[in-house]
């Protein structure tokens, strides 16, 4: 999981996107609302954050049409994030 | 102590300090005045003893290279020069060497002084008129540091203040698109658990002669099993939440009452993922969601209460239904919950299962239009008695579109007798052009006819009605939908309560 992570920050908008619920490890928020907060387009983002999600660093809650994204809870996942990005 | 004020004029003193010479305005008086030296200085002594041990006077000192004696005379000159600029707020010349001149300005802000701009080493004097440029461009850049700390301080405040409100609306959307609480309390539970990153969640709502609090949802991230206990209101966190109306805050507990008109419950979270305490910040955020989350257990609430009403009122059209003559005791459970399995397996939403479910109880009810004779008549029927039976699903669905809670079912008691292959009624119509939920209810229902004893004949056993079901695939049924009847109805669970309901095999 640590390699495939490492491989996926080369790209600038996932780091971005990590970087965010990293910094704001409370926050659950739509593609809509993370689209807002790292300033890129919607359908990059939605790619990125499933991508995330398939890597276990998030977790997606949906209901409906609704889809929130969290930071994970997994303490080992907290623990090579934090690695990864300090 | 340090005031906010001190402390804006440090970091915006930094901040030019930092990027000075790098403004594009600076830049540009550099060149004009052929490169001078800019010091920005943001304390100056009044006396020469402790000026000449500051970092500025040490600047000017290696930039005039004169006898001690000399450079004594020079930073003399240049304090003073400091000193008067400071007292009339404007700028003073000096001489800092042999035709070399030097120039002090305060650097202010709203009328207070927080440094100077000294500039050393110009080869030629500044005229009046390029020393207003001076000053009106100095001003400018402190002007315009100021707004940058502005717009930081403000973005370092509304942005986290903002990301938090959308993690507040995003939690409404999640909480409020849920009305069933077997499923409404734990995702309360979850969304609370995430945004106040705890390890623990219990939901207790309060018990019907309001003393005790029932729990009726725990989640914990460190154990796969949680113990459930009641708490008697007043005692314990949740209890003295429920008892207060108010939050009760501990080192690593936080409970939080469900208010919605009055107090119907508490939310109490447990341990920080990081160990650090609940603060007052986590508190007003609780607070927040726990009124969310009380709207939304109030709105499951009725939504049930609607539901309980709805089914109460088909369960008794359905027994009315039953005393017609050709009306039989319905394995209803087993019957909604084939129907049940079918819906999940089509992706159906729970909304589309129950209104699936409603349609399967009353599919029939067109029949109470049907001549009794004709119910209960045991030989062949005539044309004209084929007719009449053909036209129940159209009173049946006439019937019911009256009764406003279930007309979205209209469709699926209209086409429940229609066939795959198009030789159905009322409509004939074929295939994929017939509603995927009258096509499940037209084999479920048949089986369920099958099954149960009839006027006219016996029932048979449930594997016979099973290949009866399989023969009509392709022709009467949808073959997907009898594919996945035949998975539903062949599982363990299935059986055995047809078996309860029939008191046979």
């Amino acid at each position: 999981m640590k390699a495939k992570l490492k491989k996926k920050l080369n790209d600038d908008l996932v780091k971005d996107i990590l970087m965010f619920f990293y910094e704001h490890q409370a926050s659950i928020d739509t593609v809509g609302g993370v689209s807002t907060w790292v300033g890129s387009d919607r359908g990059k983002v939605e790619d990125a954050l499933d991508e995330l999600v398939r890597l276990g660093v998030l977790e997606k809650d949906s209901m409906g049409s609704t889809n929130g994204y969290c930071y994970t809870r997994d303490k080992k996942v907290m623990k090579i994030v934090r690695g990864l990005i300090e | 102590m340090e005031s906010t004020e001190t402390r804006n004029q440090e970091r915006l003193f930094a901040l030019l300090k930092e990027r000075w010479e790098e403004r594009s305005e600076i830049k540009a008086f550099s060149r004009y005045l052929k490169n001078p030296v800019w010091i920005l200085t943001s304390r100056v002594p009044y006396a020469y003893t402790e000026f000449r041990k500051t970092d500025t006077a040490k600047q000017i000192k290696n930039l005039i290279h004169r006898p001690q004696k000399e450079t004594q005379k020079r930073l003399m000159v240049a304090l003073k020069a400091i000193k008067k600029s400071r007292k009339n707020r404007a700028p003073e010349k000096f001489g800092c060497g042999r035709k070399m001149y030097g120039l002090s300005y305060p650097l202010m802000l709203n009328g207070d002084i927080f440094g100077f701009v000294i500039l050393c080493n110009m080869k030629k004097e500044m005229s009046p008129d390029i020393m207003k440029v001076f000053v009106s461009v100095v001003d400018a850049v402190v002007r315009g540091a100021s707004k940058e700390l502005e717009l930081e301080d403000l973005n370092s405040t509304v942005r986290p203040r903002a990301i938090a409100l959308s993690t507040v609306h995003t939690v409404h959307r999640l909480m409020s698109s849920t009305l069933d609480p077997d499923e409404l309390l734990p995702r309360i539970a979850r969304l609370s658990m995430q945004v106040m990153r705890a390890n623990r969640c219990s939901i207790k709502l309060v018990g019907k002669k309001r003393k005790i609090l029932l729990p009726k949802c725990t989640i914990d991230l460190r154990k796969e099993k949680t113990k459930l206990k009641k708490v008697i209101i007043g005692k314990y966190a949740p209890g003295k939440a429920v008892k207060r109306g108010a939050s009760v805050r501990g080192k690593n507990y936080l409970a939080t009452p469900l208010i919605d008109e009055d107090v119907m419950g508490v939310i109490t979270l447990y341990d920080k993922l990081d160990g650090k305490e609940f603060t007052a910040f986590d508190e007003e955020i609780m607070r927040t969601l726990a009124e969310q989350a009380a709207i939304a257990i109030t709105n499951a609430q009725l939504f049930q209460e609607q539901e309980d009403l709805t089914m109460s009122s088909i369960r008794c059209i359905a027994q009315l239904l039953e005393t017609r003559p050709h009306g039989s005791h319905r394995p209803e459970a087993s019957f909604l919950k084939l129907i049940l399995l079918i819906g999940q397996k089509f992706n159906m939403n729970e909304s589309e299962i129950r209104r699936m479910q409603y349609a399967a109880m009353l599919h029939d009810a067109g029949q109470i239009s049907i001549p009794e004779k004709v119910l209960a008549k045991r030989g062949e029927l005539t044309p004209p008695e084929i007719d009449i039976i053909k036209m129940h699903p159209l009173r049946g669905a006439n019937i019911l579109s009256k009764f406003k809670p279930l007309k979205t079912i209209v469709p699926i008691i209209l086409y429940h007798h229609e066939n795959w292959d198009g030789t159905g009624y009322p409509e004939g119509l074929k295939k994929g052009a017939i509603p995927l939920a009258a096509r499940i209810l037209a084999v479920v229902a048949s089986f369920e006819a099958m099954i149960t004893d009839k006027p006219y004949r016996r029932a048979l056993s449930v594997n016979a009605a099973v290949n009866e079901v399989k023969k009509g695939s392709g022709t009467q049924f949808d073959p997907k939908v009898v594919d996945v009847f035949y998975e539903a109805v062949m599982r363990k669970d299935v059986r055995k309560l047809l078996h309860k309901e029939l008191g046979r095999a």
